[in-house]
């Protein structure tokens, strides 16, 4: 049995190719039109995998734009997919962060499925999307770049407004007064989101161990561990582009499942 | 014919109706109130229609921000552009109460900006917080105020024998309502959560003579029909204020069916019939102050909890989901409480903060799907 996940995420479209064993994977720019963007990362991940199409057995979507595209057998939401996907890499896990582009997830899981779960609600702070517009207002390129030179501050700003169109004048106006340096400002951004998530994940009652964090912030190093100093435990995560897939993994294990019921 | 189609049900997609139209036409006034705890029965006694506020037809608190910030409760926003725009020009009266600080405040805008300098009165009833003897005497004095006014405005004394059939129709509405849930809470229901609160708006709208023999046609049409078929899971929905259909729908559109609830536009309404006896207006002060509370009442948490546990129970309820209008204190703090409270009997819960205009639904349909995929595992 082949199966594939698709995970379209308001920024991200990610695609997985399974059969048991991860065969390929594939990350693009989601854009404006998620139909096209998950076909597009159909097709890519195929020949990435080396795979036909007509040797596929189910296509489950996932994420934001799930009802997006016409060609799938199912679709199960993000949550329960992030969920089955960190459970392959990680069965002790009893707490998943999940922080996306456009909203952040706190779950508590067993055996890879979802006990209960917080969402962040209507709010761009502590998202992917608060740490671009933040990345843009300090010229910095890339959100690793983020993770990287907030590591070597040695005196974290306080940021103190939560919103992200606040927030972003609250950084202009540190860097206007030289009180901070830019890796003092990064780190600084990165512990308001720890701060943010924090309250997110404590919503679900006392923290439960292991703790993994996914989603494309995951990807930065600086975000991880503000919430290891915040939450005081030590957090896991997959390695390489494998925080950003764990939700497309996840809808084609559970594909893979359903195929072997048929 | 099915319920879409009964003009009653429609009733719920407009503020203004031919009944209050013809209400008026005999001159008779109409009265404006937010709070469920504003006893309609006392107002229908001196001929004055009671009529709920409600954000029906809201599209932007653009008018309402002159006055009122961002940070304070949306649904009130709402309403007040509705005002502002003419949609309650009907009203002759307004009674508004210390509900919630956002409702409260309400008074003191249409006093001094929104009725200033006009012949329009605007009563307060305040209502106590906690159920004492003191308060008790405190409310009895706070009717009388009330009905004083009332008074002065109708330029007629206030009938208290009269209470009693007024007291018998508001109870039979209730009876009424009751019937009408049996067909959303039964082991097989036939009427889906945004059908009642369509039911409920409508009810709110018209004279209850008139919602009566409407309500009685509401449960002959869903005698005939079918049970609902292809759901995945029942709720009870628990929080703020809501009087929109189209919230209930985000989670019946994704497989839920919310067969009851502990709202005070829903339930927590018609749970309590007054007492009918020779001294009906104590009763009426008796029912509205020990009624199913809203958190606005303190020390009554553990009232709000065991009646929604009740309600978990005969309901056959797979989840409660708790929601609450941004910056709504009140409801913030007990679904805190109730999501704890409920979690550690085994009932999952599902937390939403919400504006009063909907917006964003995908994100909602997201919460209710996964919260169902959860419940279906476990």
């Amino acid at each position: 049995m082949i199966t594939i996940g698709i995970d379209v995420g308001s920024l991200t479209t990610k695609a997985v190719v399974y059969d048991g064993k991860i065969l390929g994977t594939f990350i693009s720019r989601s854009g404006h039109q998620f139909e096209r963007a998950g076909i597009d990362v159909f097709n890519k991940v195929l020949n990435i995998a080396g795979v036909k199409k007509e040797d596929i057995d189910y296509i489950l979507s996932t994420g934001y734009g799930r009802y997006s595209l016409p060609f799938t057998n199912d679709k199960v939401t993000e949550i329960t997919a992030h969920a089955r996907g960190v459970n392959f890499f990680y069965p002790n896990v009893r707490t998943i962060i999940d922080i996306g582009g456009q909203d952040s997830k706190a779950m508590r899981v067993q055996n890879g499925q979802v006990k209960d779960f917080m969402m962040n609600d209507k709010c761009a702070a502590g998202t992917g999307r608060f740490i671009e517009v933040m990345a843009k207002a300090l010229s910095v390129n890339s959100l690793d770049e983020m993770g990287k030179l907030s590591l070597q501050s040695k005196n974290p700003a306080q940021i103190s407004s939560m919103c992200t169109v606040f927030a972003e004048s609250e950084v202009i106006s540190l860097f206007a007064e030289k009180k901070y340096s830019k890796v003092d400002i990064i780190a600084g951004i990165h512990n308001s989101i720890a701060k943010r998530i924090g309250g997110l994940v404590r919503r679900l009652g006392k923290i439960e161990e292991d703790v993994a964090f996914v989603g494309g912030v995951a990807k930065n190093i600086g975000v991880k561990k503000a919430l290891e100093n915040e939450l005081k435990v030590k957090i896991v995560s997959p390695e390489g582009d494998y925080p950003q897939l764990t939700g497309a993994l996840g809808a084609a294990i559970i594909a893979y499942e359903r195929a072997n019921k048929k | 014919m099915d319920l879409d189609n009964l003009d009653f049900i429609k009733l719920s997609q407009t503020i203004y109706n031919d009944y209050i139209d013809n209400w008026k036409k005999n001159n008779k006034k109409v009265y404006g109130y937010y709070c469920s705890y504003i006893p309609e029965e006392v107002l229908y006694a001196m001929e004055i229609l009671p009529f709920r506020i409600r954000g029906t037809g809201c599209n932007d608190t653009a008018l309402a921000d002159s006055i009122l910030s961002h940070f304070n409760c949306s649904f009130v926003r709402c309403t007040l552009n509705l005002v502002m725009e003419g949609k309650y020009d009907f009203l002759d009266g307004m009674v508004f109460s210390n509900s919630c600080d956002h409702v409260r405040r309400q008074y003191d805008i249409w006093n001094h900006k929104i009725m200033k300098g006009k012949d329009f009165p605007l009563i307060f009833l305040s209502i106590p917080h906690k159920i004492t003897e003191a308060g008790l005497a405190w409310l009895k004095e706070e009717y009388s105020l009330l009905i004083k006014k009332l008074e002065d405005d109708q330029k007629k004394a206030f009938d208290e024998d009269n209470l009693i059939d007024i007291i018998n129709i508001f109870n039979k509405n209730k009876q009424l309502l009751k019937s009408v849930l049996k067909f959303k809470t039964a082991k097989e229901p036939k009427l889906k959560g945004s059908e009642f609160c369509k039911i409920m708006i409508a009810n709110s709208s018209i004279p209850k003579e008139d919602s009566n023999n409407e309500l009685e046609k509401v449960i002959e049409t869903l005698k005939e029909r079918e049970n609902l078929k292809d759901y995945k899971a029942r709720f009870m929905l628990v929080g703020s204020y809501v009087d929109n259909p189209d919230f209930y729908k985000i989670f019946e559109d994704v497989g839920g069916l919310i067969v009851t609830d502990s709202l005070c536009y829903g339930l927590r309404y018609f749970w309590n019939e007054i007492k009918v006896s020779k001294e009906p207006l104590l009763e009426v002060i008796n029912s509205y102050y020990n009624k199913i509370s809203c958190p606005r009442m303190m020390d009554q948490h553990q009232q709000r909890l065991d009646f929604i546990k009740g309600q978990i129970k005969e309901s056959n309820i797979d989840g409660v989901i708790l929601e609450r209008m941004e910056f709504c204190d009140l409801h913030g703090v007990d679904n805190m409480l109730l999501q704890h409270e409920l979690e550690d009997i085994g009932i999952p819960v599902l937390s939403l903060d919400r504006e009063y205009l909907l917006s964003d639904i995908a994100r909602f349909k997201t919460r209710a799907e996964a919260f169902i995929e959860q419940i279906l595992v476990s």
